[in-house]
């Protein structure tokens, strides 16, 4: 088998990972220097990776070939010094002494990624989630339930209306009164919070520990397939080896 | 050369020292040249601790050089004493207290030497005055006495000195007497003799005086460790210097025998031959015969009229004429020293007495003639029928009780060369220091000497002719009797001061109590005081202390023993709980089992439903967008949650486009297509477009969905030229990202999914943005598919998505094989939590109920 031949590589390569599959499960037994040469590995592997990526990802395609085909690239020249002046200025961060000189590229990868997340966030998750909290209740599947083109009758208005949109709205203030931590100071007494407050922050306590419950449970779930996946293909290739099946 | 003695601690030091060796004192006192102190005064003129001193420290103590010393004091200091001749060897650099002290050391030997020695007299002849010469010349002629060898220093004590050459005197007297009886009686008279007023005996007495005191002092030094009380060694003392005068009959010189012939005969005129009485006495015996004989009436007490004034009454004018006429002049300590050795002299005097009468009792002779005549009479020896005395005599009994008061303590009994002695060592005295040396004090004693001898004078006088008695009047007493008498107040505080103060333990103080210190305290080394370091701790004390020792204790133990049952009970667990869930899912992939029920229609997702319904819509070939932005470490479940989506549109004939804005993505997506899409030609033959990586986040993100071309500008080589992906199908169509038919993101982060979602979503315009997400996403990515309008069309949730999805399909994939595994281990999972719910719940109960049990019982 020529090892050049991609199906020698490919075989090599699940060698390579049946190997560390079984180092990286040693470590349900304990920390163990096979484990930290399997990390080791791994991260060295990543950021070379990493760094072809770049490579060939973005400097060829975005500065060196604009360069070389200078003249018939799509990318003007004006547009090209920018890019290669914010280089050169990201570049001076390598040294301590003339390290300020890449804040000006800094500032501007920080500001412009700043101003596009903020402006991503705000219409892509405020806007659209404040103009959905009016439909929480479904208004228009009540209707359609009480003019009879949904079938449910009571109950289905019942559950859209108390369960769904109830929940969600007592869900959504609770939690939010639970990070309101204003309490009113007595003399020589301790502050405590209005008893109102308090008891609508217990509730939203309630929710945020079933949303953080959902969310170890969503990362249970997420290990254990991960797990299964690396079971069956170390099977695979046990049963690929050893019976030649495949 | 000697030693020198610290007169701190009394150890020795060489004599070039100045300082203690040992207890740093200084040996050399700072004394000036021109020493205020007289220390080469006679002995007689110093005070008597000085004396005692001197004579303590005569063998240690070399002479001055004989030019400094004079010339009468060097010619006995060369002739007496054999360790004084050293003195040639004396440093020129001898300090000049040593000197001083050196110089006047021979005179206090002088009174010493002039019985025991005789030889050191031819050597100073012409510088020694006749008198004294003649006394040395029949001091040698007496020769062979027992003293005349004798060394210097082994008489230490002048009582005894005198005792013995008393003794030999009576002893020569007795050869020659052959009236025992005579010498009982002087002895007898001896207690009265001070009456009579002779020169001899008033200068012995005198001599005496200042003697016993010095020997006083001398004894209760030596005797103060035995004795702390020393006023009572005092009293013993003197005592014992009152007791050596009182010697027998036969031991009283010849003039003593004289006066007490005159008074036995006074007595015993009967039976006495008139012809044994001196003259003078005959004279008296006969012109007072009837008075004697007369018979005894009975009322009459002798002792009431003769021994009261002799004792008694000398005692009580002593202790209450002297306090008032105590001389200015006079140091303090010299009469209280020497006034409480009378006092304590006086105290003996009926006692002596007493004593004498016993001897007299004791002597056949005596007491026969005695008793024979007059068996009436008393025997006391001072018994004298003051009818058959001289009227001076009586009258100077009675007149002078000061001086018979002192005369117990008088070696008295000498003879007249013994006497000339004593008047010589007076005599001396005054060759010795002229008065310009003598202190005011001195002089005025001397004078006061001078009268006294006038008196004896005088009473001499008056024996010689009976007939002109002067009367002494008791002002006329002399003023050194006076001077010299005890202040009794002044003695009792002396008294508590030497009883209640700290006694010298050494130095010419030493064994006296009560005196001033030879240097200020400060200068003193003694031990300091040891202090006890026991703490005085309460009960309570302990208690708190031996509560906190047991919380000091407690805090350092460690509990290492429990805590590893502890650990080994949890990794026990624990590996119980891993090998559960382990065997749980490896059963499955080992026996590749697909016995558990896939997700039933009714529990698919919506967003699933609606994922697969906006897929299954598609009818021509669509370009669909595939963004693989998961880490490689969730790959498989991302790949399985993709498979079946993947599959779906490969088989809807979609043209697919990979990007990722991880850098690992394009590997990712190239894996995944290729592992998951073995069966698909597309993916085998690589017609897709792997857009690669953009770099930037969500900036890119946004550049990207406003202008893909530039956001990814790559080029592929396609045969021999070099194209851009843009150019090539299926994105010869695509100018923004709003031209793909789908856009799907395949991702396990939801931070990811949310930033595609807002950098994107918004400007693709109505094409539906799907995701495939992690389990792990859900909770966070889910409400962007809740919202109206839904900003996720579609999304596939881990394998159960993937299976949900698969359901709707047909199609078995991964997510089918890998179901019952993750069944199986889901529900051994949700087992061992409920398990441990209830374990941690009972626990929690039955610590609960613990406590109120345990207060219960109590």
């Amino acid at each position: 088998m020529n090892l050049l031949d991609a199906d020698a590589i490919e075989l090599l390569g699940s060698i390579i990972a049946f190997v560390f599959t079984l180092i990286v499960l040693l470590y349900a037994f304990g920390d163990n220097p096979l484990f930290r040469l399997a990390i080791h590995i791994f991260i060295g592997v990543a950021a070379g990776y990493a760094g072809g990526v770049a490579w060939h990802a973005v400097i060829q395609p975005h500065l060196v070939q604009p360069l070389l085909n200078l003249g018939n690239s799509q990318t003007s020249f004006t547009e090209l010094s920018l890019r290669l002046l914010l280089v050169a200025l990201m570049l001076t961060k390598i040294s301590p002494r003339i390290a300020t000189l890449g804040n000006p590229a800094t500032a501007y990868l920080v500001g412009i990624g700043a101003a596009t997340a903020i402006g991503g966030a705000i219409q892509g998750t405020i806007l659209p989630f404040t103009s959905g909290s009016g439909g929480i209740f479904q208004v228009e599947a009540i209707q359609s339930v009480l003019s009879g083109a949904t079938p449910g009758g009571i109950v289905a208005v019942f559950e859209l209306v108390l369960v769904d949109g109830t929940v969600i709205l007592i869900g959504t203030i609770a939690t939010l009164i639970y990070f309101n931590f204003g309490a009113r100071s007595l003399p020589n007494q301790t502050p405590e919070r209005n008893r109102i407050i308090a008891s609508i922050a217990w509730l939203g306590q309630v929710f945020i520990a079933i949303t953080f419950g959902v969310l170890f449970a969503g990362v249970y779930i997420a290990s254990l397939n991960a797990m299964i996946e690396r079971l069956f293909f170390l099977w695979n290739l046990l049963t690929t080896f050893l019976l030649g099946s495949g | 050369m000697a030693d020198i003695n610290c007169p701190m601690c009394g150890e020795s030091n060489p004599p070039e020292l100045e300082v203690c060796q040992h207890c740093q004192a200084r040996l050399k006192p700072l004394v000036p040249e021109d020493n205020e102190f007289p220390l080469d005064l006679p002995e007689e003129e110093l005070p008597d601790w000085l004396s005692s001193l001197r004579e303590d420290e005569l063998p240690e103590i070399q002479p001055r050089p004989d030019d400094e010393t004079l010339d009468w004091m060097a010619s006995t200091d060369a002739a007496s004493d054999p360790t004084l001749n050293q003195s040639s060897e004396i440093p020129e650099d001898d300090p000049e207290w040593l000197s001083n002290l050196r110089a006047a050391e021979p005179e206090i030997q002088l009174p010493q030497k002039d019985y025991d020695t005789s030889p050191p007299i031819s050597n100073q002849d012409q510088d020694d005055p006749d008198w004294l010469l003649e006394l040395r010349q029949r001091q040698e002629q007496e020769g062979g006495s027992s003293e005349t060898g004798k060394p210097a220093e082994d008489t230490g004590d002048f009582m005894e000195r005198i005792q013995d050459l008393q003794d030999n005197e009576v002893e020569a007297a007795g050869e020659t007497s052959d009236q025992p009886e005579e010498a009982v009686l002087a002895s007898l008279d001896a207690e009265d003799q001070p009456a009579e007023p002779s020169e001899d005996t008033s200068r012995d007495w005198l001599a005496g005086l200042s003697d016993e005191a010095q020997d006083l002092f001398q004894e209760s030094a030596q005797s103060a460790e035995e004795s702390p009380d020393w006023l009572a060694e005092l009293g013993d003392s003197a005592s014992e210097t009152i007791q050596e005068p009182a010697q027998p009959a036969e031991e009283s010189p010849d003039w003593l025998g004289d006066l007490a012939d005159s008074a036995s005969e006074t007595i015993q005129e009967p039976a006495q031959p008139a012809e044994e009485s001196p003259e003078w006495l005959a004279e008296l015996g006969d012109s007072t015969p009837e008075t004697i004989q007369e018979p005894v009436q009975p009322g009459y007490e002798p002792f009431v009229e003769i021994q009261q004034p002799v004792a008694e009454d000398s005692i009580s004018s002593l202790l209450e004429e002297t306090p008032a006429e105590t001389t200015e002049d006079t140091p303090d300590w010299l009469p209280q020293a020497e006034s409480s050795a009378e006092k304590t002299v006086l105290g003996q005097v009926v006692a002596r007495q007493e004593e004498i009468d016993a001897l007299l009792e004791d002597q056949p002779k005596a007491s026969q003639g005695v008793d024979a005549e007059s068996p009436d009479l008393p025997k006391k020896p001072g018994f004298v029928d003051t009818g058959s005395l001289p009227s001076w005599l009586v009258d100077l009994k009675r007149s002078e009780p000061s001086i018979p008061s002192v005369t117990p303590q008088t070696p008295a009994l000498v003879s007249e060369e013994d006497s000339s002695k004593f008047s010589f060592q007076s005599d001396e005295t005054e060759i010795g220091l002229t008065p310009a040396e003598l202190p005011s004090w001195l002089s005025e004693e001397t004078l006061i000497t001078e009268e006294a001898d006038e008196l004896i004078y005088e009473a001499e006088e008056s024996e010689a002719s009976p007939e002109i008695t002067p009367e002494i009047a008791p002002a006329d007493l002399p003023t050194w009797v006076e001077t010299m008498r005890p202040d009794v107040q002044e003695i009792s505080a002396t008294d508590e001061d030497a009883q209640t103060g700290a006694q010298e333990t050494a130095g010419p103080l030493s064994g006296l109590r009560g005196v001033l210190p030879a240097e200020p305290e400060i200068v003193r080394f003694t031990k300091p005081p040891l202090y006890s370091i026991k703490l005085d701790v309460t009960e309570n004390q302990n208690v708190n202390a031996a509560l906190f020792e047991e919380l000091i204790a407690s805090e350092s133990e460690t509990l290492t023993p429990k805590r590893q049952i502890e650990a080994l009970s949890q990794r026990i667990l624990r590996l119980a709980i891993a090998s559960l869930l382990f065997l749980s899912v490896l059963v499955p992939v080992l026996t590749e089992s697909t016995s558990v029920a896939s997700p039933s229609a009714a529990t698919i997702p919506p967003e699933t439903q609606q994922f697969f319904s906006l897929v299954n819509e598609f009818t021509s070939e669509i370009s669909v967008l595939i963004a693989f932005d998961y880490q490689p470490g969730l790959s498989g479940e991302m790949n399985t949650a993709a498979a079946a989506v993947i599959d779906h549109l490969l088989l809807k004939g979609a043209q697919i486009a990979t990007i990722s804005t991880s850098p690992t993505g394009p590997a990712l997506a190239a894996n995944s297509l290729a592992t998951t899409q073995p069966s698909h030609d597309y993916i085998t033959q690589k017609l897709y477009r792997n857009l690669g990586f953009i770099a930037g986040g969500t900036s890119a993100l946004r550049n990207l969905a406003d202008n893909p071309r530039e956001a990814v500008p790559i080029n592929v080589l396609e045969g021999e030229e070099l194209r851009s992906v843009w150019d090539m199908p299926p994105l010869q169509e695509i100018h923004t990202l709003h031209d793909f038919s789908l856009i799907t993101v395949i991702t396990d982060d939801p931070n990811t999914a949310r930033a595609w979602i807002e950098q994107v979503q918004p400007t693709l315009d109505g094409t539906p943005l799907t995701l495939i997400i992690s389990a792990q996403a859900e909770p966070l990515v889910r409400p962007y598919f809740e919202t109206s309008p839904k900003q996720v069309e579609g999304i596939v949730t881990g394998i159960l998505g993937a299976a949900s999805y698969e359901l709707l399909t047909g199609r078995t994939n991964l997510a089918r094989a890998q179901w019952d595994a993750f069944s199986m281990g889901l529900g051994i999972t949700v087992i061992v939590i409920l398990a441990g719910g209830f374990a941690s719940l009972a626990t929690s109960i039955l610590s609960q109920r613990q406590p109120k049990r345990s207060e219960i019982q109590k």
